[in-house]
Protein backbone atom coordinates (compact mmCIF):
# COMPACT_ATOMS: atom_id res chain seq x y z
CA UNK A 1 0.00 0.00 0.00
CA UNK A 2 2.81 2.19 0.65
CA UNK A 3 3.18 2.35 -3.20
CA UNK A 4 1.24 5.45 -3.20
CA UNK A 5 0.35 6.22 -0.17
CA UNK A 6 2.24 9.94 1.28
CA UNK A 7 2.44 11.12 4.70
CA UNK A 8 2.61 15.16 5.05
CA UNK A 9 2.55 17.44 8.09
CA UNK A 10 1.32 20.80 7.01
CA UNK A 11 1.34 23.62 9.00
CA UNK A 12 -1.37 25.98 8.44
CA UNK A 13 -2.53 29.65 10.65
CA UNK A 14 -5.70 30.81 11.62
CA UNK A 15 -9.09 28.55 13.24
CA UNK A 16 -9.46 25.63 11.11
CA UNK A 17 -12.48 23.57 11.03
CA UNK A 18 -14.22 20.94 8.41
CA UNK A 19 -15.27 23.84 6.33
CA UNK A 20 -12.20 25.56 5.91
CA UNK A 21 -10.88 22.28 5.17
CA UNK A 22 -12.98 21.15 2.61
CA UNK A 23 -12.87 24.33 1.10
CA UNK A 24 -9.09 24.64 1.13
CA UNK A 25 -8.53 21.35 0.17
CA UNK A 26 -11.00 21.42 -2.54
CA UNK A 27 -8.75 20.00 -5.79
CA UNK A 28 -8.85 16.54 -3.83
CA UNK A 29 -11.74 14.51 -5.02
CA UNK A 30 -12.22 13.00 -1.36
CA UNK A 31 -11.31 14.33 2.18
CA UNK A 32 -12.00 12.42 4.86
CA UNK A 33 -10.97 13.97 8.82
CA UNK A 34 -10.26 10.82 11.09
CA UNK A 35 -8.44 10.73 14.41
CA UNK A 36 -9.72 12.36 17.56
CA UNK A 37 -11.07 15.63 15.66
CA UNK A 38 -13.25 12.69 13.93
CA UNK A 39 -13.97 11.46 17.58
CA UNK A 40 -14.79 14.65 18.46
CA UNK A 41 -12.30 13.91 22.15
CA UNK A 42 -9.57 15.83 19.98
CA UNK A 43 -8.20 18.05 22.70
CA UNK A 44 -6.29 21.71 22.37
CA UNK A 45 -3.36 21.45 19.84
CA UNK A 46 -4.60 18.36 18.36
CA UNK A 47 -3.63 17.57 14.56
CA UNK A 48 -5.99 17.18 12.66
CA UNK A 49 -5.83 13.89 10.50
CA UNK A 50 -6.63 14.02 6.93
CA UNK A 51 -7.17 11.42 4.65
CA UNK A 52 -6.87 12.99 0.65
CA UNK A 53 -7.57 11.47 -2.06
CA UNK A 54 -6.75 12.90 -5.38
CA UNK A 55 -4.20 12.72 -8.27
CA UNK A 56 -1.59 14.94 -7.21
CA UNK A 57 -0.26 14.74 -3.13
CA UNK A 58 -0.86 17.92 -1.13
CA UNK A 59 2.35 19.22 -1.34
CA UNK A 60 1.40 20.73 -5.01
CA UNK A 61 -1.88 21.89 -4.11
CA UNK A 62 -1.34 23.00 -0.63
CA UNK A 63 1.28 25.49 0.32
CA UNK A 64 3.64 24.13 2.87
CA UNK A 65 4.62 26.17 5.92
CA UNK A 66 6.58 25.42 8.93
CA UNK A 67 5.30 23.33 11.60
CA UNK A 68 5.44 25.03 14.88
CA UNK A 69 2.37 27.10 13.96
CA UNK A 70 -0.68 27.26 14.98
CA UNK A 71 -2.55 24.02 13.85
CA UNK A 72 -1.27 20.64 12.05
CA UNK A 73 -2.57 19.02 9.02
CA UNK A 74 -1.64 15.51 9.39
CA UNK A 75 -2.34 14.08 5.79
CA UNK A 76 -2.49 10.90 4.57
CA UNK A 77 -2.28 10.83 0.93
CA UNK A 78 -3.99 8.45 -1.60
CA UNK A 79 -4.36 8.48 -5.63
CA UNK A 80 -7.97 7.11 -6.30
CA UNK A 81 -6.94 3.77 -7.85
CA UNK A 82 -5.45 2.65 -4.39
CA UNK A 83 -9.26 2.82 -2.78
CA UNK A 84 -10.61 -0.29 -4.00
CA UNK A 85 -7.45 -2.92 -3.50
CA UNK A 86 -7.61 -5.47 -0.95
CA UNK A 87 -4.20 -4.46 0.51
CA UNK A 88 -5.82 -0.71 1.46
CA UNK A 89 -9.56 -2.22 1.93
CA UNK A 90 -7.71 -4.48 4.64
CA UNK A 91 -5.78 -2.44 6.20
CA UNK A 92 -5.77 -0.44 9.95
CA UNK A 93 -5.91 2.89 8.77
CA UNK A 94 -9.30 1.77 6.03
CA UNK A 95 -10.97 0.16 8.96
CA UNK A 96 -10.71 3.24 11.30
CA UNK A 97 -11.38 5.52 8.89
CA UNK A 98 -14.49 3.53 7.90
CA UNK A 99 -15.46 3.67 11.57
CA UNK A 100 -14.56 7.05 12.75
CA UNK A 101 -13.91 9.27 9.74
CA UNK A 102 -16.29 11.87 8.66
CA UNK A 103 -16.41 12.39 5.05
CA UNK A 104 -15.49 16.26 3.79
CA UNK A 105 -15.47 16.01 0.40
CA UNK A 106 -16.61 13.21 -1.81
CA UNK A 107 -18.59 10.33 -1.12
CA UNK A 108 -16.10 7.62 0.65
CA UNK A 109 -18.19 4.77 -0.72
CA UNK A 110 -15.21 2.48 -0.76
CA UNK A 111 -15.22 2.50 3.43
CA UNK A 112 -18.43 -0.17 2.90
CA UNK A 113 -15.66 -2.95 2.04
CA UNK A 114 -12.98 -1.68 4.46
CA UNK A 115 -12.64 -4.81 7.12
CA UNK A 116 -9.71 -6.35 8.98
CA UNK A 117 -7.27 -8.19 7.27
CA UNK A 118 -4.67 -10.22 8.80
CA UNK A 119 -2.59 -8.67 7.06
CA UNK A 120 -2.83 -6.18 9.03
CA UNK A 121 -2.50 -8.11 12.16
CA UNK A 122 1.01 -9.46 10.79
CA UNK A 123 1.70 -6.15 9.82
CA UNK A 124 1.17 -4.90 13.26
CA UNK A 125 3.25 -7.80 14.86
CA UNK A 126 6.01 -6.58 12.45
CA UNK A 127 5.64 -2.91 13.60
CA UNK A 128 5.83 -3.78 17.37
CA UNK A 129 8.98 -5.96 16.68
CA UNK A 130 10.86 -3.13 15.23
CA UNK A 131 9.84 -1.10 18.37
CA UNK A 132 11.07 -3.60 20.81
CA UNK A 133 14.38 -3.87 18.67
CA UNK A 134 14.91 -0.13 18.66
CA UNK A 135 14.31 0.20 22.80
CA UNK A 136 16.35 -3.86 23.66
CA UNK A 137 18.85 -2.04 21.43
CA UNK A 138 18.94 2.10 22.11
CA UNK A 139 16.97 2.25 25.34
CA UNK A 140 20.24 3.01 27.27
CA UNK A 141 21.27 5.63 24.52
CA UNK A 142 17.91 7.47 24.21
CA UNK A 143 16.70 10.68 26.03
CA UNK A 144 14.35 10.30 28.57
CA UNK A 145 11.66 12.00 26.39
CA UNK A 146 12.91 10.05 23.66
CA UNK A 147 12.48 6.55 25.22
CA UNK A 148 9.09 7.51 26.56
CA UNK A 149 7.95 8.51 23.36
CA UNK A 150 9.01 4.97 21.86
CA UNK A 151 7.28 3.00 24.56
CA UNK A 152 4.49 5.29 24.20
CA UNK A 153 4.11 4.52 20.68
CA UNK A 154 4.98 0.24 21.37
CA UNK A 155 2.23 0.58 24.19
CA UNK A 156 -0.57 2.20 21.72
CA UNK A 157 0.45 -0.96 19.03
CA UNK A 158 -0.01 -3.55 21.42
CA UNK A 159 -3.48 -1.82 22.24
CA UNK A 160 -4.32 -1.73 18.21
CA UNK A 161 -2.91 -5.17 17.70
CA UNK A 162 -5.24 -6.69 20.32
CA UNK A 163 -7.96 -4.85 18.97
CA UNK A 164 -7.21 -5.53 15.60
CA UNK A 165 -6.94 -9.42 16.50
CA UNK A 166 -10.51 -9.18 18.17
CA UNK A 167 -11.81 -7.81 15.16
CA UNK A 168 -12.86 -4.43 16.89
CA UNK A 169 -12.10 -0.78 15.03
CA UNK A 170 -9.09 0.54 16.10
CA UNK A 171 -9.99 4.35 17.99
CA UNK A 172 -7.73 7.33 18.12
CA UNK A 173 -4.85 7.14 20.08
CA UNK A 174 -6.45 9.44 22.77
CA UNK A 175 -9.10 6.75 23.75
CA UNK A 176 -6.47 4.36 23.79
CA UNK A 177 -4.65 6.39 26.44
CA UNK A 178 -7.51 6.86 28.33
CA UNK A 179 -8.01 2.77 27.95
CA UNK A 180 -4.57 2.74 29.35
CA UNK A 181 -4.55 4.82 32.12
CA UNK A 182 -8.67 3.63 33.47
CA UNK A 183 -9.02 0.31 32.49
CA UNK A 184 -6.55 -2.95 33.76
CA UNK A 185 -8.43 -4.99 31.63
CA UNK A 186 -6.90 -3.18 28.61
CA UNK A 187 -3.35 -3.74 30.58
CA UNK A 188 -4.20 -7.76 30.85
CA UNK A 189 -5.12 -7.87 27.11
CA UNK A 190 -2.64 -6.09 25.98
CA UNK A 191 0.09 -8.70 27.93
CA UNK A 192 -2.06 -11.50 26.56
CA UNK A 193 -1.89 -10.19 22.96
CA UNK A 194 2.17 -9.33 23.08
CA UNK A 195 2.58 -13.17 24.49
CA UNK A 196 0.94 -14.48 21.57
CA UNK A 197 4.14 -14.27 19.16
CA UNK A 198 7.27 -14.49 19.78
CA UNK A 199 8.32 -11.17 17.80
CA UNK A 200 5.91 -9.14 20.36
CA UNK A 201 6.53 -11.43 23.39
CA UNK A 202 9.12 -8.81 25.14
CA UNK A 203 6.80 -5.94 25.20
CA UNK A 204 5.56 -6.33 28.07
CA UNK A 205 8.77 -6.39 29.90
CA UNK A 206 10.34 -3.40 27.97
CA UNK A 207 7.01 -1.26 29.42
CA UNK A 208 7.20 -2.76 32.67
CA UNK A 209 4.22 -4.11 32.72
CA UNK A 210 3.61 -7.34 34.95
CA UNK A 211 1.34 -9.90 34.37
CA UNK A 212 -1.88 -8.72 35.89
CA UNK A 213 -4.37 -11.00 37.68
CA UNK A 214 -7.46 -10.76 35.65
CA UNK A 215 -10.08 -8.18 37.01
CA UNK A 216 -13.20 -11.01 38.32
CA UNK A 217 -16.42 -9.38 39.27
CA UNK A 218 -16.97 -12.11 42.00
CA UNK A 219 -14.03 -12.92 44.71
CA UNK B 1 32.72 13.75 28.15
CA UNK B 2 34.80 10.38 27.02
CA UNK B 3 31.34 8.62 27.78
CA UNK B 4 29.67 10.78 25.35
CA UNK B 5 31.81 10.43 23.09
CA UNK B 6 31.52 7.19 23.02
CA UNK B 7 27.99 6.86 22.85
CA UNK B 8 28.09 9.16 19.55
CA UNK B 9 30.26 7.15 17.86
CA UNK B 10 28.54 3.78 18.76
CA UNK B 11 25.57 5.40 17.36
CA UNK B 12 27.47 6.67 14.26
CA UNK B 13 28.88 3.29 13.74
CA UNK B 14 25.53 2.18 13.50
CA UNK B 15 24.11 4.57 10.84
CA UNK B 16 26.43 2.21 8.42
CA UNK B 17 24.40 -0.29 8.57
CA UNK B 18 22.12 -0.75 5.47
CA UNK B 19 18.45 -0.44 4.97
CA UNK B 20 17.16 -2.54 2.80
CA UNK B 21 13.61 -3.17 3.73
CA UNK B 22 10.80 -1.63 5.17
CA UNK B 23 11.18 -2.42 8.57
CA UNK B 24 14.74 -1.01 8.84
CA UNK B 25 13.22 2.12 7.58
CA UNK B 26 11.20 1.99 10.42
CA UNK B 27 14.22 0.77 12.32
CA UNK B 28 16.09 3.49 11.82
CA UNK B 29 13.93 6.18 13.52
CA UNK B 30 14.89 4.69 16.82
CA UNK B 31 18.54 5.08 15.76
CA UNK B 32 18.34 8.87 14.85
CA UNK B 33 16.60 9.44 17.90
CA UNK B 34 19.68 8.04 19.50
CA UNK B 35 22.06 9.97 17.10
CA UNK B 36 20.29 13.01 18.53
CA UNK B 37 20.46 11.64 22.39
CA UNK B 38 23.28 11.37 22.44
CA UNK B 39 24.19 14.54 20.79
CA UNK B 40 22.21 16.31 22.90
CA UNK B 41 24.09 14.72 25.62
CA UNK B 42 27.19 16.29 24.67
CA UNK B 43 26.17 19.88 23.66
CA UNK B 44 22.48 20.72 24.59
CA UNK B 45 22.81 18.80 28.11
CA UNK B 46 19.00 17.68 27.63
CA UNK B 47 16.21 17.12 25.31
CA UNK B 48 13.22 19.25 25.89
CA UNK B 49 9.94 19.10 24.65
CA UNK B 50 9.26 17.05 21.92
CA UNK B 51 11.73 18.21 19.48
CA UNK B 52 12.43 15.86 16.52
CA UNK B 53 15.91 14.44 15.89
CA UNK B 54 16.64 16.56 12.80
CA UNK B 55 15.66 19.77 15.17
CA UNK B 56 18.45 18.41 18.14
CA UNK B 57 20.61 18.28 15.43
CA UNK B 58 19.96 21.57 14.45
CA UNK B 59 20.42 23.18 18.22
CA UNK B 60 23.92 20.91 18.53
CA UNK B 61 25.14 22.70 15.45
CA UNK B 62 25.16 25.64 16.81
CA UNK B 63 27.83 24.44 19.50
CA UNK B 64 30.11 23.25 16.89
CA UNK B 65 34.00 24.93 17.92
CA UNK B 66 33.58 25.68 13.91
CA UNK B 67 31.83 26.20 11.02
CA UNK B 68 32.47 23.88 9.32
CA UNK B 69 31.56 21.60 12.31
CA UNK B 70 28.23 23.78 11.84
CA UNK B 71 27.52 23.16 8.60
CA UNK B 72 28.21 19.36 8.31
CA UNK B 73 25.67 18.80 10.80
CA UNK B 74 22.97 21.43 9.58
CA UNK B 75 23.68 19.36 6.71
CA UNK B 76 23.20 15.96 8.54
CA UNK B 77 19.74 17.41 10.11
CA UNK B 78 18.70 17.52 6.88
CA UNK B 79 19.32 14.27 5.74
CA UNK B 80 17.49 12.90 9.16
CA UNK B 81 14.58 14.81 7.99
CA UNK B 82 14.15 13.27 5.18
CA UNK B 83 15.03 9.62 6.82
CA UNK B 84 12.51 10.47 9.35
CA UNK B 85 9.70 11.40 6.66
CA UNK B 86 10.70 8.39 4.10
CA UNK B 87 10.36 5.65 7.58
CA UNK B 88 6.80 7.45 8.40
CA UNK B 89 5.65 6.03 5.30
CA UNK B 90 6.53 2.57 6.38
CA UNK B 91 4.51 2.58 9.42
CA UNK B 92 1.76 2.42 7.02
CA UNK B 93 2.76 -0.42 4.59
CA UNK B 94 5.33 -1.50 3.02
CA UNK B 95 7.55 0.87 0.95
CA UNK B 96 9.02 0.13 -3.15
CA UNK B 97 12.27 -0.61 -4.09
CA UNK B 98 12.92 2.57 -4.87
CA UNK B 99 11.82 4.23 -1.63
CA UNK B 100 13.41 2.26 -0.10
CA UNK B 101 16.98 2.74 -1.88
CA UNK B 102 16.30 6.36 -1.52
CA UNK B 103 16.19 5.67 2.18
CA UNK B 104 19.26 3.69 2.05
CA UNK B 105 20.90 6.76 0.02
CA UNK B 106 19.99 9.50 2.42
CA UNK B 107 21.13 7.02 5.30
CA UNK B 108 24.33 6.58 3.39
CA UNK B 109 25.03 10.37 3.12
CA UNK B 110 24.24 10.74 6.49
CA UNK B 111 26.84 8.64 7.59
CA UNK B 112 29.51 9.91 5.51
CA UNK B 113 28.49 13.35 6.53
CA UNK B 114 28.79 12.38 10.70
CA UNK B 115 32.24 10.12 10.13
CA UNK B 116 33.02 13.80 8.93
CA UNK B 117 31.40 15.70 12.08
CA UNK B 118 33.43 12.83 13.78
CA UNK B 119 36.72 14.26 12.73
CA UNK B 120 36.59 16.89 15.21
CA UNK B 121 36.99 14.26 18.24
CA UNK B 122 40.47 13.79 16.99
CA UNK B 123 41.45 17.12 16.41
Amino acid sequence: MARAIRRIKIGIHGSIGPERLSRDLSNFEEVILFGSRAAKVGRRGSDWDLLCVGKLPPRRVYAEKPIGSVSVLDVIWLPPEVLHTSEWLGSELANHVKHFGVVLRGAGEWREKAVTSEVAVVRKVRVISVRCRVILQYGSYLAPKYLEQHKRLLRRDLQRLDLLRKNVPVPPSVVLDDAWSSDANTRIAACETARMDLLTSRAPELLNLDYPAPITSAV
Amino acid sequence: MAKSSDNIKKVIDDLGIDISASDDAMFVVGRLDALASTIAARYLKRVTGQKAADAVLRDAAQKQPNEKYTKLLKRAASKVAALERIAETASYGELRPDQIRRANAVRSDLYDLMLKWLGQFDE
